[in-house]
């Protein structure tokens, strides 16, 4: 049967009043089965039908009724549990897909397919419905015998003439059927933020930060407040505490989009790691600014390290074509039947130089962690704009250097800090509205994958989880989420204001100006939920995915504020040796000095400023600073596993870098649909069983509140300090009781774990290793991120101040014998 | 409680070992097997148990343990040192060249230097080496002479020594003499390896237990004992199941029709359907298309042995055009004209010496550099991916046919035990969770490769110093990697891990234990392998621990249909490329996962001791309990720091 224009008016029609019925049933948000959002109808609806699992939802197909409201596709399977009413909107269930998500409809039908677009006329019946999705999901739906042809005919139209692709006004209507209901502007209004993670909004939040890592040395500027010294930096920035505001404000001008150097994390051996724009040319230095600028950038360390991050690294227009490539290839789809034959896949996917990127990235990254081990300077990560390399390489040294990071809290505060509000241009690369082309570039695709790579490759290591990333990655496609649909803060805030208290930063937007005239005046937009607000897109249950318990504690660091060397393997002489002032730039792997690094040390003005320096910046350490970048790719570097502040510094060899299955290759899979034993809905065995261990343990505490006896606490001293010890020295070695005693027996043994051991029977107050100094890190993981006991109470070990009895445990009898 | 070891009371038989390359990788010795005991007994470390005491082996141990030092070669019993030099240098591919002292065995080779800390090691199986090469390594002085062992498992250990003393000259004599035992009228290592393990791997497989599993035999098949004396084929086991109803003069005569006179006999039944896969050797059809009736009927009875369907579906392994070239060589595949109701298909697989040359094209791709840049093209030049594609396609398409169709299945290629050992096997692995576990994995091989004649000694070419001869190709290596393949798509469906792939792929080589030595039973019987050596699986069933896969659900009636598309399937890094140090995998997780295993049962310990006490202690006093103080309230795993 062939349907024109007029079937699809009779279609617009019949939506269009079953939107109506839906206005007057605005709280019973239960349509044929679909828990809609307030404000959603349901266009159309095809009963008996079948959706294609993937094997990691278990394979197979799953029968049921598909939905096509103005926002979403939406699919609920027969026998699904009814949603409860009073539970909080979810805006995608778990089978269901959004409209601006999807990029091409595909009908197919006994003998062809058609790329189904709003003006194409469906010659026959489709038996099959294949969506596939700009986030790289492929959907495919098949219709049953028994579903009516006007139905799987109808709704294939339906989804074709909604989806649209990208443009301002589709976007719109889409936020707007999203979130734009009155129900639902009342739900955004009244929920609240995530108080686990740190927004970096307010200049407190950047205090934490400070605290979290022991930086010491620098303060939180407000001179930015207004917007008025740079457009695009957020409104706190963290500067050297030297500098006092009025002249912080002199040094605007010297950088490009006055983008000046800010600090962003101090690693726990004390460096520091600052990142800024270019510097503006053909401005004139006077004497003083030289000294603030300088003090800037050295932040009180004796020598500073520029990380060029402009030539070597990938363009924007090299990433969003390697990125087009790979979506092409990985997609490989029906309807244009270019995909890409089997035995040329590998050379195929070299020829995207997709991974290539990946690997430059994280090289660089892995390079700057290693910088920033050796201490007492400051690594500074330079890029013309300061909006996309450089984010990309300052939350990879985070992720590898500090645990904190590796958690879900903590990840979302690093996005927030090195990415939101340093006002990396989101809207523009993603290019949401389809109006800069030109700027598209899949940045933040390529961050997401570097970290993807290194969890493929640390998976203990990381609390979030590859759900986690692949959720991130979804809703990137989604334009409907506040820390997605701006370019920087300023542009945030000013959509923010017109809006009741909904997500409006803590304290004083309202101070503003309001002057400027190209504020608009009363926005149409909704109210748009930051992306963090997990809960408002996925089931607790799909959340409860996001994270996993790890191994390895996010533990307190021993921060030592860079006064203790404690790095032996390296040269004892080194701050000795390098002159202060020192600046070194890092380009291809290798240091220099060029004179003209800094443009006010190599002007001809600033001769006087030279001459304040008793020698000229020496070459003499940049062998060591060499080697210690070598030794980052070596093979002999010495490797601790278990050492939780080792930095995961990855293998980027040909076959370490893979390619990101679980997201690329999520709809290649329709080769063959077979069942498969693995079911996503039941945890991981890991997982499973580190609850139970953590049962366990809540049962062991109830159980061991009120022991009588003394004996009893000993014994219990001995379980921690094992523990414990086992974190000091690596291994979990669940040393107990026997094999400690017949390790004692064996003394002659040289094993570390057998000696340390000892010492720790000798004298058990020791055994709690650091010393608790410090400002700890906030473990900001949630219940998940402590799984061996070292939620880091540094009391501890007054706590079990060894009473004169407790020398040796009482039943370690064995080896007395 | 005596199954788990503390770190000293480890018996010899888990301390000697072999290649474990977590081991290796853990410890600093990337390039080398470890069998050094201190770090061994770190690795080890996990295992200590609270209440074990000290088992009888600890004493023995610690005697060891004071015997062997730094300079001493850990040997396993029965081993003997030929000969020893001084100063040699290894010339390592990744860390560069380290001066030391390399030993010849006659079951190893074993390089240890002092110049480093900790001590560099390297440990290479004389079974492993292919062909010994004299190399030109001038830059390293004159006088000196270099040496490539080029190995099996995808390395090349290059060595260089002076030349002025004897002692040094004979090490390339003695070691050639060792690595190639038969060769030189010696016997392989296995026959003089006198370890003793409390597990006894021979008595792993008995094909009559293995069949009643099966459900056989019933009314259809039947257990014939007509080959019991290798009479009807030489290279099948004594044991067949065959169709009931075939007299003994008709199986003659379909033998006679079978290249090698390997006749269809039945590998694996279904459970429900009685859907059959049959293995067999090609018919002799020849360029004349000779017809042989017995066979005919024989095919006709197995088709008819299953209720289920009226078709047989045969898969031939070749490429159809090879198949055509067989027939003129008076091989060639079933015609369907004379087979009624026989579907013929043909799997496209290339033979033997196709996968050799991609294998030896796979080496140069990873060993000993690695192109960053031009990797993935590398590896797909060598096309070692496309054929394991082949092989896992072909072997789902002969499992979905029996599970699918219901159909009975005859599967054979030319002699019948090379590719179609790795289908059948393959299939079988798909369909029945049975072979999936440790146990049933080294039933299948016993089965499926060893006992029906899959040529292991010309594959590997066992102490033959021949290395260019043609019957050699990794075909076993092939369809283990298929496993690892398969492992990879689905978790949690193998009872036993990674290591035990890669275990059985290093003794595959390294001749210490008897299991694959041999190409036949027949030929296994004369040499008495069961009773002069010790089987693989002795081993390993000694310390299943070590190779269970911690995430295993046993899923029982779930067929698996990996998909075999290249976008889908990986290169095992982890045995092809393990020889590189940069490659060492960043953390191990089955440890990881060991350690929560260990630490939930101990935490079960305490929580059950606790519990006892606390009800007890409450019937006793309740005034004690008021005595603890609240700072130790909080549980006492979370209070360190």
């Amino acid at each position: 049967c062939t349907i024109g224009s007029a079937g699809l008016l009779q279609i617009r029609h019949f939506g269009e009043r079953i939107m109506n019925q839906s206005g007057l049933h605005a709280r019973g948000r239960d349509m044929f089965g679909l828990c809609c959002l307030p404000g959603e109808c349901v266009l159309q609806r095809a009963v008996l039908v079948r959706k294609k699992l993937s094997p990691k939802e278990g394979g197979g197909w799953l029968s049921g009724t598909l939905f096509c409201t103005h926002f979403r596709v939406a699919f609920v399977p027969q026998d699904s549990p009814r949603a409860d009413d009073n539970a909080d909107p979810v805006l995608l269930g778990d089978h269901d897909v959004a409209l601006a998500s999807i990029e091409k409809v595909v009908a197919v039908g006994p003998s062809r397919t058609k790329l189904v677009t709003p003006n194409s006329s469906l010659k026959f019946t489709p038996e099959e419905l294949v969506l596939y999705c700009r986030d790289l999901q492929v959907l495919c739906f098949l219709f049953d015998r028994l579903t009516p042809d006007t139905q799987a005919v109808e709704i294939t139209y339906t989804i074709a003439k909604t989806y649209q692709p990208l443009k301002p006004g589709t976007i719109l209507s889409f936020q707007n059927a999203a979130l734009g209901s009155i129900e639902m502007k009342q739900f955004l209004s009244n929920r609240r933020r995530d108080p686990g993670m740190n927004w970096f909004e307010s200049s407190a939040d950047w205090e934490q930060e400070l605290e979290r890592t022991g930086a010491t040395g620098w303060r939180v500027s407000s001179v930015n407040d207004r917007f008025e010294m740079s457009t695009s930096l957020s409104r706190f920035n963290v500067v050297p505490q030297k500098v006092l505001d009025t002249e912080l404000k002199k040094t605007f001008a010297h950088f490009n989009e006055g983008r000046i150097p800010r600090w962003c994390w101090r690693h726990p051996r004390g460096s520091d790691l600052l990142r800024m724009a270019s510097f503006q040319n053909n401005i004139y230095h006077e004497k003083d600014d030289i000294r603030n600028l300088e003090l800037i950038l050295f932040g009180g360390q004796p020598q500073c390290v520029v990380v060029d991050l402009g030539e070597e690294m990938p363009s924007p227009a090299d990433l969003q074509l390697a990125h087009t490539r790979l979506r092409a290839l990985c997609l490989g789809d029906i309807s244009s039947s270019v995909s890409v034959p089997d035995d040329k896949w590998l050379s195929t996917l070299e020829g995207t130089h997709w991974l290539d990127y990946i690997r430059c990235c994280l090289r660089k990254a892995a390079e700057v962690a290693c910088l920033l081990r050796r201490g007492h300077l400051t690594v500074v990560l330079q890029e013309s704009e300061d909006r996309d390399m450089n984010c990309v390489v300052s939350s990879l040294v985070q992720v590898m250097c500090d645990p904190h990071c590796r958690t879900v809290a903590g990840f979302q505060g690093l996005v927030q800090k090195e990415w939101v509000m340093a006002g990396h241009r989101f809207l523009s690369r993603i290019n949401y509205h389809r109006d800069s082309d030109k700027e598209e570039a899949p940045i933040f695709l390529l961050f997401l994958d570097c970290v993807w790579q290194l969890w493929a490759q640390f998976p203990a290591r990381f609390q979030l989880t590859e759900n986690y990333l692949l959720a991130l990655h979804d809703s990137l496609h989604l334009p409907l989420f506040s820390t997605f649909l701006a370019n920087c803060q300023r542009e945030r805030c000013r959509r923010s204001q017109h809006l009741p208290q909904s997500y409006t930063p803590v304290n004083g937007l309202r101070e503003l100006p309001r002057g400027s005239a190209e504020e608009p005046v009363d926005p149409p937009y909704p109210p748009y939920p930051p992306v963090w607000d997990w809960s408002l897109q996925y089931s607790g249950q799909r959340r409860a995915l996001f994270s996993q318990p790890v191994c390895q504690p996010c533990s307190p660091v021993p921060v030592l504020n860079g006064n203790l060397n404690t790095n032996t393997n390296m040269e004892p002489n080194w701050v000795s040796d390098g002159v202060p002032g020192s600046v070194f730039l890092l380009s291809r792997s290798s240091f220099s000095c060029p004179s003209n690094l800094l443009p006010w040390r190599s002007g001809s003005g600033s001769g006087s400023y030279r001459k304040s320096h008793r020698r000229a910046p020496s070459s003499e350490s940049l062998p060591a600073l060499e080697r210690l970048i070598k030794a980052c790719g070596q093979p002999d570097a010495p490797q601790d596993f278990h050492d939780p502040h080792q930095p995961l510094i990855p293998l980027l060899l040909g076959p370490c870098i893979r390619i990101w299955r679980n997201c690329y290759l999520r709809g290649a899979l329709h080769a063959q649909a077979f069942t498969h034993p693995m079911s996503s809905n039941s945890r991981h065995p890991v997982e499973r069983l580190a609850s139970e261990v953590e049962h366990l343990r809540e049962r062991l505490a109830q159980a061991s509140t009120g022991r009588p006896s003394n004996r009893k606490r000993h014994e219990h001293r001995r379980l921690d300090s094992n523990l414990n010890q086992n974190a000091n020295n690596g291994t979990f070695l669940f040393s107990s009781s026997s094999s400690s005693s017949s390790s004692s027996s064996s003394s002659s043994s040289s094993s570390s774990s057998s000696s340390s051991r000892t010492s720790q029977q000798e004298s058990p107050c020791r055994v709690s290793g650091r010393p608790p100094t410090a400002p700890r890190y906030r473990d900001g993981g949630g219940k998940h991120t402590f799984l061996f006991g070292h939620q880091g109470e540094p009391q501890g070990s007054q706590r079990y101040a060894p009473s004169p009895s407790a020398k040796l445990p009482k039943n370690s009898g064995p080896q007395l014998n | 409680m005596s199954k788990i070891h503390s770190p000293f009371t480890v018996p010899l038989w888990c301390m000697h070992c072999f290649f474990n390359p977590q081991i290796g990788w853990k410890v600093d010795h990337r390039v080398s097997k470890r069998p050094n005991l201190r770090d061994s007994s770190e690795e080890l470390g996990y295992q200590c148990d609270s209440d074990s005491e000290l088992p009888p082996h600890a004493v023995v141990f610690k005697d060891a343990q004071r015997v062997i030092t730094l300079d001493e070669v850990p040997l396993v019993p029965g081993e003997t040192i030929k000969t020893t030099a001084k100063d040699v240098m290894y010339i390592c591919p990744f860390t560069g060249a380290v001066t030391g002292t390399l030993t010849v065995t006659d079951y190893k080779l074993y390089f240890i230097s002092l110049e480093r800390d900790p001590p560099f090691v390297l440990d290479v199986n004389l079974g492993a080496i292919s062909r010994l090469e004299t190399i030109s390594v001038q830059s390293h002085g004159e006088n000196t002479r270099g040496m490539e062992i080029v190995c099996k498992d995808m390395r090349s250990p290059r060595f260089a020594y002076k030349t002025e003393e004897q002692c040094k000259l004979e090490i390339v004599e003695t070691l050639t003499k060792y690595a190639f035992p038969l060769s030189n009228d010696l016997p392989l290592f296995a026959f003089q390896y006198k370890e003793e393990y409390p597990v006894d791997g021979w008595k792993v497989y008995d094909p009559v237990a293995e069949y009643k599993r099966q459900g056989l035999p019933n009314e259809s098949w039947t257990i014939s004992k007509i080959n019991s004396s290798y009479e009807v084929c030489d290279t099948y086991p004594a044991l067949l199941v065959i169709p009931t109803s075939i007299k003994d003069d008709e199986l003659k005569r379909v033998a006679s029709f079978r290249a090698k006179h390997r006749i269809p006999v039945l590998s694996w039944i279904h459970p429900e359907t009685q859907a059959t896969i049959v293995r067999c050797s090609q018919p002799l059809v020849g360029p004349s298309d000779r017809r042989c009736k017995e066979d005919e009927r024989y095919l006709q009875t197995i088709m008819d042995a299953n209720a289920q369907s009226h078709k047989l579906t045969i898969f031939d392994a070749r490429q159809s055009s090879v198949a055509d070239t067989s027939k003129a060589k008076d091989g060639g595949y079933e015609s369907e004209n004379f087979y009624t109701h026989v579907e013929l298909n043909f799997l496209d697989i290339p033979n033997i010496h196709v996968m050799r040359e991609s294998l030896r094209k796979m080496k140069e791709v990873v060993y000993p550099t690695i192109d960053e840049l031009r990797w993935h093209s590398a590896i797909d030049s060598t096309h070692w991916l496309e054929y394991i594609r082949l092989l896992l396609a072909g072997a789902v398409r002969i499992a979905d046919k029996v599970e699918s169709s219901k159909s009975s299945v005859v599967v054979h290629c030319s002699d019948g035990w090379d590719r179609t050992a790795q289908l059948t096997s393959l299939a079988m692995l798909m369909l029945d969770s049975y072979y999936r576990t440790l146990r049933g994995f080294q039933v299948l091989l016993e089965k499926e490769w060893i006992s029906f004649g899959h040529k292991f000694a010309s594959r590997v070419g066992y102490g033959d110093e021949n290395h260019a001869n043609s019957e050699r190709s990794p075909l076993f290596v092939q369809f283990i990697d298929c496993v690892w393949q398969m492992m990879r798509q689905f978790p949690s469906a193998f009872e036993f891990n990674e290591l035990l792939l890669i275990t059985i792929l290093d003794h595959l080589y390294s001749c210490l234990f008897g299991t694959f030595l041999y190409s036949s039973e027949q030929e296994r019987m004369e040499k008495e392998v069961q009773s002069k050596t010790v089987s693989l699986w002795s081993y390993i069933n000694s310390q299943p621990e070590d190779f269970t896969n911690p995430f295993y659900v046993d899923y029982e009636n779930h067929v698996l249909y990996p998909l075999a598309s290249l976008r889908h399937l990986e290169l095992w890094v982890g045995y092809y490329v393990r020889w590189n140090p940069r490659m060492r995998p960043q953390v191990p997780v089955h440890q990881n996962l060991k350690e929560l295993l260990f630490l939930r049962a101990e935490l079960q310990k305490k929580v059950e001791e606790l519990q006892r006490e606390a009800s007890s202690s409450r019937s006793i006093s309740s005034s004690s309990e008021h005595a603890s103080s609240p700072s130790h309230s909080g549980t006492p795993l979370h209070t360190t720091v």
